[in-house]
């Protein structure tokens, strides 16, 4: 896992994650992001989306790209970009063992 | 109207607090505040509804601790009040919408944000626990050793039991630390392995005051009303019981080269002491007076302090801190503000005396006279005489061991 060391992402966190992909958010963005992504199946409480946008900023996968007011944008790195890209194959080397395990059943 | 209610949970029972004050608002009590230590919460009356509470762990440090506009701003547009800080640990919010989003909407970012707080609190105790610790050690066995030295003498009954309950709280208080620190990363444990938090059972918390005050009382102030910081009694040296038939200073200047002609009348006094440690201890400082006005000279021909210990084990340690804190005041006496100086010291030398465990003398000039000092220790005993005249250590020793023989 060459973009996180701290093993798997949760569910919130790879949400957060993919939301930055496409471009920069603030965070009522993100939540709606994420809501509309599940379609209601992960919401992000502000305690939860606050809490790992700091871990995300203290692990070097997203910035802070500016303050307007109370709105605080952020982007991600290139290290985040790799952590999130791990993650992608993780879940998908999951999805496919899963797959495999039904077709031989 | 408000009203005030004891907290009936302790304040690392995340669920068990947020279950409570949601009881609260279904029985129509809305929190408006908390105490400083959180013992005690304050409501306002109003309609019975449902209305969620959360404990959001403060993870800034302490310059941080109050939240600021953004922060409540944020969790304002996503449904939640901010209500006050708790006990500098938690910001409690509130909602009545059902349909807003949990607070921490998964366990694992709720043990997230207390990573932060348990972290901080394993550094701060582990820091107070040492510090404490080195003072402890400081305090009790490096140089000057008043503790131990009144552990063993109770010169300062005061002091010693401050002391003695310093000792007994501070292991409590660590263990304490060590408990709310367990307790902490249990639950963020539990948090992060995605596991929902169990409310503990309700009991309502002793208020801060309640117990900080008998605490202050017990540990600071009664000892400074009841007890006294000297535990010496002191009687005139006509009045007193001796231990000991010590030397007269007839006798002490009979073996030098100046024998008076009869015994002279002295002044003096002299301390008594005792302890489980040292049941015998005796000070005796005996002075001549001759004449009266400020011009008229004075003589000290001898100070004795004595102290019989419980062991020759104790003795030794009475011996090594008497000795210690006779060489500082030779060495502090050297020096302003005294005026009556010591010159010319040559610090302690230990000698050879058949008979004795330790000996050990000291010699200088004081008040432009030749003085000496010795330390004795034989068996259970420990001896100290400080001389001022013409008569040598080695010749007064053997009337002391005499003395010491005599009972």
């Amino acid at each position: 896992m060459a973009g996180r060391e701290k093993g798997p992402l949760t569910e919130p966190m790879y949400y957060v994650l993919m939301s930055f992909l496409s471009r920069e958010m603030c965070g009522t963005e993100i939540t709606e992001f994420v809501e509309r992504r599940t379609a209601g199946r992960v919401k992000l409480g502000p305690g939860t989306l606050y809490t790992l946008l700091a871990k995300f900023q203290d692990e070097g996968l997203i910035d802070e790209t500016s303050v307007e007011g109370r709105r605080r944008t952020y982007q991600i790195t290139g290290k985040g970009r790799e952590a999130f890209q791990d993650e992608l194959e993780r879940l998908r080397a999951c999805v496919d063992d899963g797959l495999e395990a039904l077709e031989q059943d | 109207m408000t009203v005030k209610k004891p907290v009936p949970c302790s304040i690392y029972d995340i669920r068990g607090i947020q279950e409570w004050l949601d009881e609260m608002a279904l029985q129509g009590l809305f929190l408006t505040g908390v105490s400083l230590h959180f013992d005690r919460a304050i409501f306002y009356t109003g309609v019975p509804r449902p209305v969620r509470y959360r404990l959001d762990p403060i993870i800034k440090n302490r310059k941080n601790l109050n939240i600021n506009e953004e922060h409540k701003e944020l969790y304002a547009q996503m449904g939640w009040e901010y209500i006050d800080c708790a006990a500098r640990r938690y910001n409690i919010f509130s909602c009545d919408n059902p349909d807003t989003p949990e607070l921490y909407s998964d366990p694992q970012s709720l043990a997230l944000a207390l990573d932060n707080r348990a972290k901080r609190d394993i550094r701060l105790n582990l820091l107070v626990g040492l510090l404490a610790l080195a003072v402890l050690f400081l305090d009790f066995f490096l140089p000057p050793g008043r503790t131990l030295q009144n552990l063993l003498l109770w010169e300062d009954p005061r002091d010693l039991v401050i002391t003695g309950l310093f000792y007994i709280f501070l292991p409590i208080a660590l263990l304490l630390m060590v408990f709310e620190v367990r307790r902490i990363i249990k639950t963020r444990n539990t948090l992060a392995q995605g596991l929902p938090l169990k409310a503990e059972k309700r009991r309502n918390r002793i208020p801060f005051w309640a117990w900080y005050i008998p605490f202050c009382c017990c540990a600071i102030f009664l000892p400074r009303l009841l007890l006294p910081s000297i535990g010496w009694e002191v009687q005139g040296l006509d009045e007193a019981v001796l231990s000991h038939p010590w030397p007269t200073a007839a006798q002490l200047e009979a073996v030098g080269p100046h024998p008076l002609a009869e015994e002279p009348e002295m002044d003096g006094y002299v301390r008594y002491n005792d302890s489980p440690f040292a049941p015998v201890q005796e000070f005796v400082d005996r002075y001549l007076s001759a004449g009266s006005g400020p011009d008229a000279p004075v003589f000290f021909p001898a100070d004795i302090r004595y102290v019989q210990a419980s062991s020759p084990r104790v003795a030794r340690w009475i011996y090594r801190l008497e000795l210690d804190e006779e060489s500082k005041s030779l060495e502090r006496r050297q020096h302003p503000p005294y005026a009556n100086r010591v010159s010319e010291l040559t610090p302690f030398i230990a000698r050879d005396w058949t008979g004795l465990d330790r000996l050990e003398v000291a010699q200088y000039r004081y008040r432009g006279e030749d003085s000496w000092t010795f330390a004795v220790l034989r068996g259970n005993d420990v001896l100290l005489v400080g001389y001022t005249g013409l008569s040598r250590w080695e010749d007064c020793l053997p009337l002391f061991l005499e003395a010491l023989d005599a009972v």
